[in-house]
């Protein structure tokens, strides 16, 4: 066995050689590929299949997870995320934002600012929904599996932005409340994690939480979702003063009854 | 490679034509006349514009054979390619990392006029003072769930290996051992179990030493659940298993490292501190995931270890980068033969072989007397036991 630098050395070389004139699958699929950016996981297309199937049976019985149901989207959404970001390309607003790539957290969020905010403010009602629900939007995971970074940055937005769909539509943060703005979020992005978790969501809840999931939030979740603006396109950085109730004509939400 | 795919397609078009399934294609026109006609001259017979499928049972179950086929081929084209491509392989997989190798190797090039010596954290390189706190970053972050997965990760097999590891220890009433690395408490339990069911005797002891408190509290809290909690039988230590300071010199019967040594920075210094504190006669006894000789079942290793155990630590523990750790300071570790090596320049007198592998062992051409009863494990091997120890006649 070579010594740690000499490894180094030939180990090197043979990569600068071989790395431009290996061809076969094998090199491909299972060895490193380049980082497309800072948070990036780069792995083989076998191990996303793996990941993506034990992902959503651990999402399934062990919803505390939350990790997990981030990897379900990153696994699962490859197509689907394109179709959201082209979307997005459509639109003025959603092209500046995924040319500016806004980030929501902590430090880029002047949050004591908008508890000055008057109530009725798009701003005020977020961080009442902060407080509320004693939460921070620095909990988001980062995005890993997804290659192409626009797409990543999209899948992040996507995950930041949850909790301005859930000031807008004053969904509560429980099981429920939750459930309810995943099938609003399917309504809008169409994303197979959406889909998967409205469907296998519900089976752990009570039945009459089913029942009232399903008579009166699912239809709700389904038209409001579907006729509704692309929330994507929102640059939402930018309405902090906005009146919450102008805001929602203007993106048609109606609120749940 | 190439040649067996256009056979296993011509193969396939066979079967096709010969369950009545047309499809117009180029090359299946060539084959086709010349398997019918035996005549290369019809170049301009046409089969058929429009794809008619007649549905019987053996269509169906042809075409089922024909999506498995390239399936198939998929999943084990590592294993058939040629040798030189796998030997290729073996270069490349110290880069088969999901970090950046490339960066970290430039890296490399560019401080190489640093005055601290670099040692190997998996594929990655890093300063040797690092090396310590990183391990020690992987161990507390897997410490909780480290017991499952390591049934999930070998499939239970690894208390198999132990329970073989410490009926090859043998160890006689009294015996005191040192169990470094010791983490969790396999060995030292099963150890202490050993002593009790086969000779009926309690006054074995064993010393657990690990370098992370984490591991230690989880195996104080599985011995609290045995018969051996609170007595003299079983003593936790944090330490260093380079520096043993808080041991006395030539105190035990037994030294046990199990799956610890590949983390630790310097295998020399441990090896010196095993030297120091064994009596003169005593056993210094390794477990640890050695090389695979078989080139086919290396590559089905590897398979698994760099594809599904990252995949199993990330779903299992929540921690990807652990276990990628883990598999990578496997393919790190040296071989047996040069383990065996750095065991004899510390000092220690190997009998025999010095190791024995267990699962995924090479095919032997005969197998000496004595071996029989362990002829099960000679299936397979995939980790070996390195087994040291001074002239027998100390030992009675």
């Amino acid at each position: 066995m070579l010594s740690s630098t000499l490894t180094r050395r030939v180990v090197q070389s043979n990569f600068l050689i071989s790395h431009y004139s290996v061809n076969n699958l094998f090199a491909k699929s299972l060895f490193s590929r380049e980082q497309h950016y800072t948070t990036n996981v780069p792995i083989s297309n076998f191990q996303k299949s793996l990941l993506a199937v034990s992902s959503a049976f651990t999402a399934l019985f062990d919803p505390s997870r939350g990790d997990m149901v981030a990897t379900l989207a990153e696994t699962t959404s490859s197509i689907f995320l394109s179709k959201l970001r082209d979307e997005m390309l459509r639109d003025t607003k959603g092209r500046q934002i995924l040319r500016e790539r806004p980030i929501v957290n902590s430090k880029t969020i002047d949050i004591p600012y908008l508890r000055t905010l008057p109530e009725g403010t798009f701003g005020k009602e977020y961080v009442n929904f902060l407080d509320g629900e004693m939460v921070t939007p620095d909990t988001r995971v980062k995005v890993k599996y997804i290659e192409d970074e626009e797409l990543a940055y999209v899948m992040q937005r996507y995950r930041e932005c949850h909790d301005f769909f859930h000031t807008l539509t004053k969904l509560p943060v429980s099981v429920e409340g939750e459930l309810a703005l995943k099938w609003f979020e399917f309504a809008q992005t169409k994303l197979p994690m959406t889909l998967l978790s409205s469907v296998f969501g519900p089976l752990r809840l009570s039945n009459e939480e089913r029942t009232r999931l399903f008579e009166k939030y699912v239809p709700w979740a389904i038209q409001c979702g579907s006729q509704s603006k692309q929330l994507m396109n929102v640059y939402f950085e930018e309405c902090w003063n906005k009146d919450i109730t102008e805001m929602r004509k203007e993106l048609g939400i109606y609120l749940a009854k | 490679m190439r040649k067996l795919y256009i056979v296993i397609n011509a193969v396939i078009k066979e079967i096709l034509v010969i369950n009545n399934v047309r499809i117009f294609n180029d090359v299946l026109k060539i084959d086709v006349t010349q398997n019918l006609c035996g005549n290369d001259n019809l170049e301009n017979v046409y089969i058929d514009i429009d794809m008619q499928f007649y549905l019987n049972i053996d269509t169906f179950i042809n075409l089922i054979f024909l999506m498995l086929i390239p399936i198939g081929i998929g999943l084990l084209r590592p294993l058939i390619t040629s040798k030189s491509r796998l030997k290729y392989s073996e270069i490349f997989r110290e880069f088969a990392s999901s970090t950046s190798q490339r960066t970290s190797d430039q890296q490399a090039i560019k401080n190489d006029d640093k005055k601290e010596p670099e040692t190997n954290f998996g594929f990655k390189y890093v300063p040797e003072s690092m090396k310590e706190k990183l391990v020690g970053q992987v161990f507390t972050n897997v410490a909780s769930k480290y017991d499952v997965m390591n049934d999930a990760m070998s499939l239970g097999i690894h208390r198999l290996w132990k329970d073989y590891f410490i009926r090859t220890m043998a160890p006689g009433p009294g015996t005191k051992l040192l169990d470094v690395a010791g983490g969790t408490g396999d060995i030292a339990m099963g150890f202490l179990n050993y002593c009790k069911e086969i000779h009926g005797d309690t006054s074995a002891q064993v010393t657990l030493l690990d370098i992370n408190p984490e591991m230690v509290d989880v195996g104080r809290e599985r011995f609290k659940k045995t018969p051996y909690n609170q007595t003299s039988q079983i003593q936790f230590e944090i330490g260093n298993a380079e520096n043993i300071s808080t041991i006395p010199s030539n105190s035990f019967d037994v030294y046990t490292i199990a799956f610890g040594i590949r983390n630790c920075t310097h295998i020399d210094r441990v090896l010196s501190e095993a030297y120091r504190v064994l009596r003169p006669g005593g056993r210094f006894m390794c477990l640890e995931f050695g090389k695979v000789q078989n080139s086919v079942i290396s590559s089905i290793y590897n398979l698994y270890s760099f594809q599904i155990i990252p995949v199993l630590g990330q779903v299992i523990a929540a921690d990807r980068d652990s276990y990628q750790y883990l598999v990578e300071s496997i393919q790190r570790f040296p071989s047996q033969d040069k383990f065996t090596e750095m065991i004899k320049d510390t000092g220690f007198t190997v009998t025999g072989k010095g190791w024995e592998d267990l699962t995924f062992a090479p095919d032997t051409e005969y197998s000496p007397p004595g071996r029989r009863k362990i002829a099960w494990f000679d299936i397979m091997t995939l980790n070996h036991h390195l087994d040291f120890q001074y002239p027998k006649q100390a030992l009675q």
